[in-house]
């Protein structure tokens, strides 16, 4: 994003000139990070297209784009967690559960809509306070704390459903998250709002590096994101408008995704969680709290579980005893990694998880769209993750720059 | 300029005295009883073997450590210092011997890292870091390719060096150097030797810890010595001489003098 800032040299440096290969996977290893997982998402969806042109049709982009809602809202909680070096196996089984209590608020009890999405997400909430707290205060590891909260979890979910083992949601304002599709208008208007915000930040930050005396060009700093966002947001909505329109779930995620952006990349918390996972000892006597720190991370990303549990219910349009559904997880985990993160953390930006989500989501759309068993579909998710991970430490070990 | 230093001790207070420092780890008594004075535009090097407690006692000052026992006055007022963020708060910046930076950040948020700079909706001010870190670099004379370099990209010598740029930010009261002098080649050290005296001029405190007797004697008015936790001497600048500090070290001025 940089670019400019990136090639300012402060004084002499003797630099030997580094071969090709060298330069290419220093490229892989810096500013084009994001290259090999949006080369591998062109290849799937070309091979998809030829396998069944079907696949880009404005229909089914629509269903693929809701279908990876749920997972990449997951991804986005489990993200935060990866990024300050922890593990959270609970997310599937808390999200669940935090869905349940809004069905049980709403249906069972009666409650208004916004109690029990209130109730949804304050649970997610808590549940990510308790475990967070378990972690941050007895030094414990959350990878083991998390699986059993995940047991606990799913206990309690037997417990709320033991009279009825699913409790439908059809019909029910719950299910507005999928069921509603933005007009046209209102999709565009939506979009002109979140690219007036982009330059709005933008032109800040330009505005800033020209008071600083920094070199930024207008163009690159403010003009060529604010252009390429609208374009990329028009294609998009272009696409949807065919079938029908911008489906609320999708507009939630990307919004979750823009928030989380700033706050990773614009604050100092995000700045802190960045540094949590290269080097925790370096943040405590630094004078930050590591401790709330990491419980904030902890809180902030059981409500993110509780949102996506909230979109998974309402697109199955009910909650049951079976709703835990780990296959979510390990997708949301994979698509994390995909987009960069680290399971030791401080690495990864939160567009990669939405390109993760976007490749995990196509091949299982994808498979089932040529008729594929689910058996094949497994097998290359499978493969393509540990490809992923094996090309990835192949570049971070090949480029010069790595201590 | 000795005799001036001697007689600004004499007549200025210190900014932190430290009483009866007491730490353990476990059975391992790392500090025992230690005493210090730091005064304004004085450099104290604080020597002493692998394991004397040199960096435990650094440590301590700056939060780290949290001693079984200690008094400390900074400024004339009694206080304690119960995490790191007290001592950042006094004005007290060190550099570990582990240099503690983030090897995923680059070297704007690895110098801000604690202490960023926002605008009034909370919203990082890179660009404005990103100045005051070139400026704070170039004043020091570190060369960088860029100051938007992974940390993991650096050399020792540069990671160094940005360890020692972190504690230079800000206008610190004491600055802490644990081993500043490991890894750096010959033009860096006399870099760092002039950025000591430099802070000397602006009446900061300094604590240098190295095993670099030659060096840190170019620099320091008084040294320290500590033996297996203890501190066993305090050498004020006419006296400093290699073959005494060494003995002090050693302790085989003791033993001499038990022969006798
Ligand atoms: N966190 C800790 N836990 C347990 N023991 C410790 C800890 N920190 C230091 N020690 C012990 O305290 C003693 C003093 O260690 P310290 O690191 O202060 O020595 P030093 O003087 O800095 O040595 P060096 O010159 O090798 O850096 C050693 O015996 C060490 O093993
Ligand atoms: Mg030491």
């Amino acid at each position: 994003m940089d670019e400019q800032k990136k090639s300012v040299v402060l004084s002499r440096t003797t630099e030997i000139k580094p071969n090709k290969k060298l330069r290419v996977m220093e490229a892989l290893n810096g500013p084009l990070r994001m290259l090999p997982v949006i080369f591998a998402l062109v290849v799937i969806w070309v091979i998809f297209t030829i396998l069944n042109p079907a696949f880009v049709s404005p229909r089914n982009l629509t269903t693929l784009s809701v279908q990876i809602v749920n997972m990449g809202i997951m991804a986005i909680g489990l993200f935060l967690v990866l990024l300050h070096g922890e593990l959270d196996l609970s997310c599937a089984a808390s999200s669940a559960v935090s869905a349940t209590i809004a069905a049980i608020f709403c249906i069972n009890k009666g409650l208004p809509f916004i109690v029990g999405f209130a109730a949804c997400i304050a649970f997610g909430a808590l549940i990510g306070a308790v475990q967070g707290w378990i972690v941050t205060q007895f030094g414990a590891p959350a990878f083991i704390i998390t699986m059993g909260g995940q047991m606990a979890l799913e206990g309690l979910l037997l417990l709320l459903l033991s009279e009825s083992t699913q409790i439908s949601l059809v019909n029910h304002s719950l299910t507005v998250f999928t069921t509603i599709y933005l007009p046209t208008w209102l999709s565009y208007i939506v979009l002109a709002v979140g690219v007036a915000f982009l330059f709005f930040l933008s032109y800040q930050s330009y505005s800033q590096a020209k008071k600083n005396n920094l070199p930024v060009k207008f163009a690159n700093k403010v003009l060529f994101p604010t252009v390429g966002v609208l374009t990329g947001g028009i294609i998009v909505l272009e696409i949807m408008r065919k079938y029908k329109g911008l489906n609320l779930a999708v507009l939630l995620l990307i919004a979750l995704l823009a928030v989380f952006a700033y706050i990773l990349t614009q604050t100092r918390f995000g700045v802190h969680l960045y540094a949590l996972g290269g080097n925790p000892e370096a943040v405590r006597r630094a004078g930050i709290s590591v401790k709330n720190t990491k419980w904030a991370a902890f809180i902030i990303s059981g409500a993110v579980f509780a949102f996506a549990g909230m979109i998974a219910a309402s697109r199955l349009q009910s909650v049951s005893v079976s709703s835990v559904d780990d296959s979510i997880m390990m997708n949301s985990i994979a698509a994390c990694v995909l987009g960069g993160a680290s399971l030791s953390g401080g690495k990864g930006n939160i567009w990669g998880v939405l390109l993760g989500a976007l490749v995990m989501g196509s091949l299982t759309n994808g498979m089932y769209l040529i008729g594929a068993e689910t058996f094949t579909r497994l097998i290359i998710q499978g493969l393509i993750l540990v490809v992923a991970v094996v090309l990835d430490a192949f570049i971070v070990n090949s480029s010069a720059t790595k201590r | 300029m000795n005799t001036n230093t001697a007689e600004v001790i004499e007549n200025v207070a210190p900014i932190m005295s430290l009483r009866h420092v007491h730490q353990y780890f476990g059975g391992v008594q790392a500090l025992i009883d230690v005493d210090m004075d730091i005064y304004p535009g004085e450099v104290i090097a604080l020597v002493g073997d692998n394991g004397a407690g040199k960096s435990t006692f650094l440590k301590v000052i700056s939060g780290v450590n949290i001693p079984q026992q200690s008094e400390i006055e900074f400024e004339g007022k009694t206080i304690t210092i119960s995490n790191t963020l007290d001592p950042v708060n006094l004005g007290i910046q060190t550099v570990y011997q582990d240099l503690a930076l983030c090897d995923n950040l680059d070297v704007v948020q690895n110098l801000f890292l604690g202490r960023e700079i926002v605008n009034k909706f909370g919203r990082l001010n890179e660009s404005e870091m990103e100045r005051i870190a070139r400026e704070c670099l170039d004043e020091m004379g570190i060369e960088l390719t860029s100051v938007r370099a992974k940390v993991s990209d650096l050399s020792g010598g540069q990671r160094q060096a940005v360890a020692i740029a972190r504690a230079m930010l800000g206008s610190p009261k004491i600055v802490l150097l644990d081993e500043p002098l490991a890894n750096l080649g010959l033009v860096q050290r006399e870099q760092v030797g002039k950025l000591i005296l430099n802070l000397r001029s602006k009446n900061v405190g300094v604590v240098v810890v190295s095993h670099d007797l030659a060096e840190v004697f170019a620099v320091c008015d008084r040294v320290v010595v500590f033996r297996l936790g203890e501190k066993v001497a305090e050498i004020s600048r006419p006296e400093i001489t290699k073959e005494r500090v060494v003995a002090e070290i050693t302790g085989s001025n003791t033993f001499m003098e038990e022969d006798e």
